[in-house]
């Protein structure tokens, strides 16, 4: 067989691939290596600009989109032992708040530390929340208004034209925790089970919510700001209202912590300095995905929408007393899931 | 509690997934087997110009890479959140349509049916038990040449991740996903996954047992096969036209419409090019490496050599593996170089690439197999020996080409595209500052960002498209010059 004798010159290209992979430069050994579970469009941009400004070389692990950050946190438990990781950007809070628990961080409370305020951080500086999305209603305005009377209204009835993300996982997950610590498990668990009979609508993602209801399929659902924004700017018919637990609203930051053992201290620190710095919550707040800045901002910089949300995030539940309610939801959903 | 519409986190178990994906894999196969076969009987009885026109069609559909086509589709099958079986159906049409092409092959390159002269034969050798016997022979006849066809087509309907995950579609590969992301060890999805890979080991070895692979494929076996009358040939260039409308073209059409204002941003972002060059690194390595390790295998274990018995020994460690499914591979992989004596190259493009390989290795073998059958080994031979003199080498030198080298470079380049469009050993495995453009992909789709999303998949899928260009048609020039050159 002719196909099994020739070309023996190959061999010697899958071993120079390699070599080519392995030569990048990102891949050195005076690199930061940061674990980055933020949306790479908008996190790539800054940490090039964190590169230009210090010098220093940024090697990054983006998480995939569907594993909602909670990929990275596993990986980073797995590698508890040899950790080659210098500095976790996490997309939410909870994520980081286990891995403190695990033993997997570093405190560290420098200037940036210092301008967020008490609610978004960690007491003793094991992690710091900045740029936070809000928990809302996005409303599709062809369906109906985007009121907080004619949302009460619609969860009194059939929820067939409502969608929420699974909440296994994500900001759905912390949403989740928040009802589990206010309400307690019996009530939670019996308020789902009623969502379900009255039809609700459970998908994959927030992004999914987003799109049911920009497509109509949908009238209205829970989401975080940033996929809200991305149907407004796509020129989809959508408002929102910010969902309230007991008349606070949900706010989820950003949270950035240092790896224990860290080969880099220094350029780690210098990192999460820049991270919290007012010039990169300004600059996440006039992304596409609208974060809002948690620390003090000059305010006539921010985008027009920024600022309402930022005057909803100050009354934002704080989630540093979910954390227990967070692990006994997550055995819930993981041992109904596993079934 | 299966029929129910799958909605919510709490109505389908894992074991429902399960059945659910089974079914779906079996009714894909049995619907597609018939048309496969109608298809054979197409290429058998159509011109050349026709028989390359119609293999082309169905090729199409299968090299069309996954997330373009889960993409375009993505928003319709959410639209049909209340309509569960609707969209499984059409995630299952989907699959359906790209699959054709591989239910073909593996007819083309099956035993060919009984002969008529066989049977009547058959028929005056045994005048007692003539009728038994001659009905024996067909079905075993029809089984040996069916069964392969439906076993390796259930077995890439059962084994799909991608566009069930992108169309939301409830299978058990995407449920060890999610299960990971609750934080399920490893060997808890090892021990989990071990039934779904059972039933692929069954359906593999069944094809074996049936599939004589050392039988050639003879000219005048298409001969056998009988012609079609005008309406089922008009149906079936309908079916493999509607494959390419729906699986290919829809989508690229869908992608391009923004593609201009997408690819201009895509380009202007200064890694695009960085990560680009990782897909295309680990998919050349990778799929050059499985290639030559199918070679080694397929070579080995079917000849009586030294080699053969540490060849079938290591055959199915090697392959079993990649059967597991891209992500179970990779997180094995990951945990496999956590451990002390592997620790130094955890940090390194190897776990990647071991993952990526492993998982090509199935597939490499069996496109080997196939493209081993492709040809009578006297018409190879005889090319070999073709002595190249002055006035002949261009031709000789073709000739050569086409029936020694071209062949074994398809197969690679086949395996390098699979490589390329891999996304989860990468996404699992690659070290910091090495990111595939099939992960950042992944994600914009995820995201549902239209513009980036056209960009960025326009400039993935004509990458590959360029590289292939260049290296086949560029050996085509070099071939050409010497020729154009002697004419001046």
């Amino acid at each position: 067989m002719e196909i099994l004798k020739t070309h023996r010159s190959w061999l010697f290209v899958c071993p120079l691939s390699l070599l080519l992979l392995s030569g990048c430069p990102q891949t050195s050994e005076d690199a930061l290596v940061v674990y980055c579970s933020h949306d790479a469009v908008y996190a790539q941009d800054l940490l090039d600009q964190f590169t230009a400004e210090t010098g220093i070389p940024v090697a990054v692990k983006f998480d995939t989109e569907a594993t909602k950050s909670l990929g990275l946190v596993n990986l980073l438990i797995a590698e508890k032992e040899n950790p080659r990781c210098d500095v976790f950007w996490n997309n939410e809070v909870l994520g980081t708040v286990k891995l403190q628990q695990e033993g997997v961080l570093s405190p560290y409370q420098g200037p940036g530390y210092e301008r967020i305020p008490e609610q978004f951080k960690d007491p003793d500086g094991y992690w710091t929340g900045f740029a936070a999305r809000l928990r809302v209603y996005i409303v599709n305005t062809d369906k109906m208004q985007a009121s907080e009377d004619e949302i009460a209204s619609r969860l009194e009835g059939d929820l067939s034209r409502m969608a929420i993300a699974k909440p296994i996982y994500g900001t759905t997950l912390t949403h989740y925790s928040l009802l589990w610590h206010l309400w307690g498990k019996e009530k939670l668990m019996a308020w789902h089970e009623d969502n379900l009979k009255r039809d609700l609508n459970i998908v994959n993602g927030n992004g999914q919510v987003k799109d049911l209801v920009a497509a109509s399929v949908c009238d209205f659902g829970w989401t975080d700001t940033d996929d809200y924004f991305s149907a407004l700017d796509a020129g989809s018919p959508v408002d929102l209202q910010p969902v309230r637990v007991e008349g606070r609203t949900i706010s989820i930051p950003n949270s950035v912590a240092i790896i224990r053992e860290s080969k880099h201290q220094e350029a780690a620190q210098r990192f999460v300095d820049f991270l919290l710095s007012e010039q990169s919550e300004l600059k996440l707040s006039q992304s596409a995905s609208r974060q809002i800045p948690l620390g003090s901002v000059n305010e006539s910089q921010l985008p027009e929408e920024t600022r309402q949300l930022r005057e909803w995030a100050a009354e934002s539940h704080d989630l540093r007393q979910i954390l227990d309610a967070h692990r006994e939801c997550l055995e819930w959903l993981s041992a109904e899931y596993l079934k | 509690m299966l029929g129910v519409a799958q909605r919510g986190v709490f109505e389908v178990t894992y074991v429902e997934s399960l059945l659910w994906t089974l079914f779906g894999a079996l009714l894909v196969a049995a619907c597609d087997v018939p048309i496969c076969l109608g298809i054979e009987r197409l290429l058998a009885r159509s011109s050349r110009r026709n028989r390359q026109l119609l293999w082309c069609l169905l090729f199409i559909p299968l090299f069309t890479p996954t997330l373009l086509t889960g993409y375009a589709y993505a928003n319709f099958s959410l639209s049909l959140i209340r309509h569960t079986l609707m969209s499984r159906g059409l995630y299952l049409l989907l699959l359906g349509f790209k699959f054709l092409a591989v239910g073909t092959l593996t007819l083309v390159y099956t035993p060919p049916p009984a002969s008529p002269s066989s049977l009547h034969a058959a028929q005056l050798l045994l005048p007692q038990s003539g009728g038994e016997i001659l009905w024996s022979l067909r079905i075993r006849s029809f089984l040996r040449r069916v069964v392969p066809c439906f076993a390796i087509l259930f077995v890439l309907v059962f084994q799909e991740f991608e566009l069930s995950s992108i169309m939301v579609t409830d299978t058990w590969t995407v449920r060890l996903f999610d299960e990971q992301a609750l934080g399920v060890t490893v060997a808890e999805s090892l021990r989990r996954a071990v039934v779904p890979v059972l039933i692929q080991i069954g359906f593999l070895t069944l094809c074996y047992s049936q599939m004589r692979w050392g039988t050639r494929l003879r000219e005048n076996a298409t001969q056998l096969l009988k012609p079609l009358n005008f309406g089922s040939r008009t149906i079936l260039w309908i079916t493999v036209l509607a494959a390419v409308l729906l699986v290919t073209l829809f989508p690229f059409f869908f992608v391009s419409r923004s593609a201009g204002t997408g690819i201009l941003t895509v380009l202007k972002q200064k890694h695009t090019a960085s990560q680009l060059l990782v897909a295309v690194g680990y998919g050349l390595s990778t799929g050059l490496a499985a290639f030559f390790c199918a070679r080694w295998l397929t070579s080995n274990s079917l000849s009586d050599g030294k080699t053969a018995h540490l060849a079938k020994w290591l055959a199915p460690l090697l392959v079993i593996p990649g059967l597991f499914g891209s992500f179970l591979v990779s997180l094995s992989v990951q945990s496999l170089f956590q451990l002390d004596p592997l620790l130094f190259a955890y940090n390194s493009v190897i776990p990647a690439a071991i993952a990526l390989f492993l998982f090509l290795l199935p597939r490499a073998v069996v496109v080997l197999l196939a493209m081993q059958q492709a040809g009578p080994q006297e018409h190879l031979h005889l090319a070999r020996i073709l002595p190249a003199e002055h006035s002949t080498k261009g031709a000789v030198h073709e000739l050569q080409w086409r029936l020694l080298h071209q062949p074994a470079w398809l197969a690679a380049a086949i395996l390098c595209l699979w490589g390329y469009f891999e996304l989860t050993p990468l996404a699992i495995l690659a070290p910091p500052g090495i990111n595939s453009i099939m992960v950042q992909l992944y994600n914009q789709v995820h995201f549902g960002r239209g513009v980036i999303v056209s960009g960025l998949l326009l400039i993935s899928v004509l990458v590959p498209m360029i590289i292939l260009l260049v290296v086949f048609g560029g050996r085509k020039l070099f071939a050409v010059m010497p020729s154009w050159f002697m004419r001046r």
